[in-house]
Parts: structure tokens; C-alpha cells; sequence
């Protein structure tokens, strides 16, 4: 389980950032407030606009940035005093995490198994089972450099789940990706969902939202504005689809 | 200790090994560009000496006495003999056509003989090798001749010589050969490693770094459950590892280039062969090059945990190397002093301490004071950049 307790994230800005934000402000509230509980067996969507703070919200579950308030606990564990613990039982995946295209997609896996401390023998029966998984068995000895878009996509989550981690987290999932990728990305996070383990998304694509999340999360401005399935947000709403009703919790927030 | 720590050197060792363009540039390439280098210079400078050496010079000799025309040696000098002084010759000097013009007084050998002090007047051009070789050699030939004529006046050329120089001495220099050759070395060497030390680490430095961040790989390791101080000390050993394997590919090339170059060194009295160096000194060469290594790598591995890109690591690494060169040129053309608190200053001391260990007159305070400094200082540094490695606007631009 993953639970996120009024967490808030402040940035300090500095005057380059603050003039290219058009702000006299010196600091900038990406993350307000915001709690949310992701349980295993099921997909927890965050679904926002962009610069909305679901990347930063991600990022302190992750452990990557510490948040400035609140509290997070991952699997039962204190996030920031156990971050090693934490990023040890959980996979933090980006459509902006590379990786070095100069090594094979073996050396890749081999490289990333070793620094989560994992025996040659298990990193070899997980990487043929993720390989397997995801087409790339035939193609592990090749540089990445010669992978197409999808293949890196898919050896990028791969080489993220390398350590069968019980919470996944997915900034953006199916951005920038071809229907066929986004399409084996979705059904591995459902697989994932059915093994029982915590799977949390970030999207600003509605049908994404719609089609992969179990629970929902309006994220506007740094604040959750309204949480649950997508049935009890239409409910809630009134709305015929999930767009428009978060047309309508926009229109609430920014008073238009 | 964490073994994941050897996880990180390894596979940073493995991108620079199995990439050849970066084997080529960092382990190959300063060797090969030293001994290409080194030799030609060594087999022009050659050349260039022998081939002026061996010149005989064109002279132009206007008025010259009958004394001077029995005196002079014919064979080393090829004199033409004029009545009538010209700016035409002048210009022939400028040219490169004519190495020396000369004009003897008018009746150069009775105003000699009547004590009346003759003068001759000697052109030359300095911009020209010929030139000044010509008028290295005409001038003894012109203190000989005066010597000659001094016999003339007093009847008697072996009254002349007042006293001998070093007769019946075989070696007139009383000096350690070891220490004198050494010395030859202390002046190119220390700056030389200093340079090659650098640039070595510089060389592979911010693409270990900055360049992870620019491709985004820096993110994928940070979520991985290694502390970031592994990480950060990973990638410091590592680079300090690619940094002495390229200082000893260009230490490789300057002893390979030496029998070609040796000519450079054995005009100025350097014998390579009197060079022995005992246990210490490597042992010194070894912890102040180490320490040197650690110091370059420290603030190689900020600047470029600082920058954004691999251009902007180089842009701020540019004024550094800078720095690096200026301390390396300044010992160059110094005998540094021996006041230890010179040592401590980073950098500079180790080329001093490098220095003095050429000319054999190292000591151990000078060993720890250089050492211990640049220790303290790369700390620092590494203290600083473990910080960084954890401060999240600086790792995610946040």
C-alpha cells in the first residue's frame, strides 16, 4: 500500500526562473496538499493538465525529491528516513528515464540487477521472464543505440522492474509512444494490477484514465479536487465522461 | 563497504573501454600525439642545428686588411672581398643572401701597428639562423685575429698567451650527474604531467557526469535503492582510474619519443642513461601524482555535477584547465623556492613538489605538505559533491 498524507512541494525560484514564469513570487507550490491511498491489486490514476504537480507528486513517492510538508509511507515503511529501503520495493518509470545506448540490453539489465543487490542467478531468471515478456530475448545482445523508440520503451521498463518490486509508478505511460507500445505497456500494468501489486499512473490523457484505472485522482493546481472510481466520479459530477467532468472541476478551480 | 560501489567502477570502466573512440582519444591518443610530436621536434631541431652548423657563411669584407685575408680561415668562411662600402650589401644581409658585412677601417694594419685602435664595423641579421651562427663564429675568428695582431706588435706570438685554462684538467664540471640531468628534467616534466593529468580526466569527465544528466540515465540510477554517496564515489574512482591511465599513455609516449627528442635534452647536458631513481622517488611520484589525480578529479566531477550538458561542463572546465596550465608555465621558468607553505597551494605545490623530485632535492615535509593538501582539499570537494549527489536542484534541475 501506498499512502500519501497532505504532502505539499515548494520550489524555490530563482530570478531566471522567475522571470520566465512572469512571477514576483521567489517560490512556486507545485505539490498543495495532496493524500491519496494506492492499495495492491488495483491501478491508481493521477489525472492533470500539465505543470497540475503529478510528475512531483510522483517524485516524492519515489524518494527522488523530499517533500516540503506531509508524510508518505510505501509498503509500511517512512519514505524519506528508509528511502533506500523504499526505492528497493518500488519502480519509479518515466518516459524520460534513458538509458546509456552504447550497452546491450543485457549489460543494461545485468548493470541495473546488481545495484539492487540481486544474486546472477536471479537477475538472469527475471530478465529471460521480462525479456520474454516484452520480445526482447532475441534482440539482448544488440546496443541499444540500435533499438527502435518502442524497444527502448519497453527495455526501459524492463531494466525498472528487474527487481520485481511491489509498487510501480508510471509518469505518463503512454506519452510519446506508438499504438502497438502503448497498447503492451497498458496490458503489462493491468498483468502487474493482477499480481496484486500497487500500480500508480499519471496521465493528462482522459481515455488513458478511463480504460487502465481501478481508482482516480483530479489533480489541479497542486490539490486532488475529487477521488474515486470512474463511476463515482461521474456520479459525483454529473458529468456523461470522464473529459467533462474534469472540464467541470477545472472551471471550479480556476473560476472560469 | 558497499560492494555495489565496484558495480558503479566497473560499468563505468566498461563505457570507456568498449568505446573505441574514447580508448583512441584518452588512452591512445596522448601517447601517439607525444611521440609524433616529441620526435619530430627532436629529429627538426636536429636538422635545423646541423644544417646551420655545417653552413659556410657568405661574408662580405670591405677594406680588408692583408693581415686579416692570410688570417682568416678560407675554408669556414666564404669571403668576398670589396673595396667600397654599400648599402646594397645591407640589403643582401636582410635578405638571407649574405650572413655578415664587414668594413675594416682604411689602412686597417698600420693604424694597428701604430697603436691607433682601428675599428671594423659588424652587420648581421638576427632574424636570420645563418646569420647569428655566422656571427657566433666571426667573432672568434675576430678575437683570434685581434690576439694575432697583438703578436705582431710585440714580435712574438707566444708572448701573447699570458696563462692556460684548465690545462691537464680532463672534466672541469664538479657536479652529481644525476642531480644535473635531473635538473634538465625538473623544467619540462612536472608541468608536462600536470597538463597530461588534467586533460586526461577532462577528457572523459563531464560525459561521466553531465552527460548522464543531459541523456536523462543520471534519473534512472538515482531510483535505484544505491546511496547516492556510492554513486557519486563511483563515478569519482572511476574517473580518477581513466585519469592515470591516460597520464601514463602520455608518460609512455615521452619515454618512447626520448631517443628521437634526446637530441633537444642533450644540448642543454642531459644524459638520459645518469638517471636513477630509487624506491622514494617513485613512491613520491606515485602519492603526489595520486593526490594530484584526486584533486583534478574532485572538482572535474563538481563542475560537471553542476552543469546541465556536456557543453556547459567544458565551458566552466575551460578556465580551469587554464588555471592548471598558468601554474604549470610559472614553476616552469622558476625554481619554486623551498618555503613549505608553497606546497600547500593546490595544484601549484604538486608541480613544485614534482619539481624538486626531477632534481632530487624532494623531502619528505615537501612530500606530506603537497600530498596532505591537495588530500584535504579533494575531501572537500568530495564531501561536497556526495552533497550534491543529494541535493535535488541540482540532480533534477527542480
Amino acid at each position: 500500500m501506498v499512502e500519501v498524507k497532505n504532502i505539499k512541494k515548494v520550489f524555490k525560484l530563482s530570478k531566471k526562473q522567475m522571470q520566465k514564469d512572469n512571477t514576483k513570487s521567489s517560490i512556486k507550490v507545485a505539490v498543495d496538499g495532496i493524500s491519496f491511498q494506492a492499495k495492491p491489486g488495483e491501478i491508481f490514476g493521477l489525472l492533470g493538465p500539465n505543470g497540475a504537480g503529478k510528475t512531483t507528486t510522483l517524485r516524492c513517492v519515489s524518494t527522488l525529491i523530499k517533500p516540503t510538508e506531509g508524510e508518505i509511507h510505501v509498503m509500511g515503511l517512512e519514505n524519506q528516513s528508509n528511502s533506500s529501503d523504499v526505492r528497493s520495493r518500488l519502480a519509479f518509470l518515466t518516459n524520460e528515464l534513458k538509458l546509456d545506448t552504447h550497452f546491450t540490453a543485457n549489460d543494461t539489465i545485468q548493470y541495473f540487477g546488481e545495484l539492487h543487490n540481486m544474486s546472477d542467478g536471479d537477475i538472469k531468471s527475471r530478465r529471460d521472464e521480462l525479456f520474454d515478456y516484452f520480445g526482447i530475448s532475441e534482440f539482448k545482445n544488440r546496443k541499444i543505440s540500435e533499438f527502435s523508440t518502442g524497444m527502448k520503451q519497453k527495455l526501459s521498463i524492463a531494466v525498472s522492474l528487474i527487481h520485481n518490486p511491489d509498487v510501480v509508478i508510471f509518469d505518463e505511460p503512454t506519452n510519446g509512444l506508438d499504438i502497438i507500445t502503448a497498447r503492451a505497456v497498458t496490458d503489462y500494468l493491468k498483468k502487474l494490477r493482477d499480481e496484486g501489486k500497487v500500480v500508480i499512473v499519471s496521465t493528462h490523457i482522459m481515455t488513458v484514465a478511463e480504460k487502465l484505472c481501478d481508482q482516480i485522482g483530479i489533480i489541479i493546481d497542486g490539490k486532488v479536487v475529487v477521488e474515486g472510481t470512474l463511476n463515482e466520479i461521474l456520479d459525483e459530477s454529473r458529468a456523461e465522461s470522464l473529459e467533462d467532468a474534469f472540464f467541470q472541476y477545472y472551471a471550479q478551480v480556476k473560476g472560469v | 563497504m558497499d560492494k555495489r560501489l565496484f558495480t558503479v567502477v566497473k560499468k563505468e570502466l566498461k563505457r570507456i573501454f568498449t568505446d573505441r573512440r574514447l580508448v583512441f582519444t584518452t588512452m591512445l591518443l596522448p601517447a601517439l600525439s607525444i611521440y609524433i610530436m616529441y620526435s619530430l621536434m627532436g629529429n627538426m631541431m636536429t636538422e635545423r642545428m646541423d644544417d646551420v652548423e655545417e653552413n659556410i657563411p657568405t661574408i662580405i669584407a670591405v677594406d680588408a686588411p692583408e693581415s686579416f685575408k692570410t688570417f682568416i680561415d678560407s675554408d669556414r668562411f666564404e669571403i668576398q672581398y670589396e673595396d667600397q662600402a654599400s648599402t646594397s650589401y645591407e640589403d643582401q644581409v636582410l635578405s638571407g643572401d649574405v650572413e655578415i658585412y664587414m668594413i675594416f677601417d682604411e689602412n686597417f694594419d698600420q693604424l694597428a701597428m701604430n697603436f691607433e685602435r682601428p675599428n671594423v664595423k659588424r652587420y648581421y641579421n638576427g632574424a636570420e639562423d645563418y646569420s647569428q651562427e655566422a656571427r657566433y663564429n666571426i667573432d672568434k675568428e675576430l678575437t683570434a685575429y685581434e690576439t694575432f695582431l697583438l703578436g705582431e706588435r710585440i714580435g712574438n706570438q707566444d708572448h701573447v698567451e699570458v696563462f692556460d685554462m684548465n690545462r691537464d684538467v680532463e672534466n672541469d664540471k664538479i657536479q652529481d650527474e644525476q642531480k644535473a640531468t635531473g635538473k634538465g628534467l625538473s623544467t619540462l616534466f612536472p608541468m608536462l604531467i600536470a597538463i597530461f593529468l588534467f586533460s586526461g580526466a577532462m577528457s572523459v569527465g563531464p560525459d561521466m557526469i553531465a552527460g548522464e544528466k543531459e541523456r536523462g540515465t543520471m534519473a534512472t540510477l538515482l531510483v535505484t535503492p544505491v546511496r547516492r554517496e556510492t554513486l557519486a564515489m563511483g563515478k569519482v574512482i572511476a574517473l580518477g582510474i581513466i585519469a592515470i591511465i591516460s597520464s601514463a599513455s602520455s608518460f609512455i609516449g615521452i619515454i618512447a619519443s626520448m631517443p628521437n627528442a634526446g637530441e633537444m635534452f642533450a644540448r642543454d647536458g642531459i644524459d638520459m642513461a645518469s638517471l636513477q631513481f630509487g624506491a622514494m622517488d617513485y613512491l613520491s611520484l606515485f602519492a603526489i601524482m595520486i593526490t594530484l589525480v584526486a584533486l583534478y578529479v574532485a572538482v572535474i566531477c563538481m563542475v560537471s555535477i553542476m552543469s546541465k550538458s556536456i557543453k556547459e561542463a567544458n565551458t566552466y572546465m575551460a578556465p580551469i584547465y587554464m588555471v592548471v596550465m598558468v601554474a604549470g608555465f610559472t614553476t616552469m621558468f622558476s625554481n619554486g623556492g623551498s618555503e613549505l607553505w608553497k606546497f600547500l597551494i593546490p595544484v601549484y605545490g604538486s608541480i613544485i613538489a614534482l619539481k624538486n623530485l626531477f632534481a632530487f632535492e624532494l623531502t619528505t615535509n615537501m612530500v606530506l605538505y603537497t600530498c596532505g593538501s591537495s588530500i584535504v582539499i579533494a575531501s572537500i570537494l568530495i564531501f561536497i559533491i556526495k552533497g550534491l549527489f543529494n541535493n535535488e536542484k541540482v540532480m533534477f534541475n527542480a
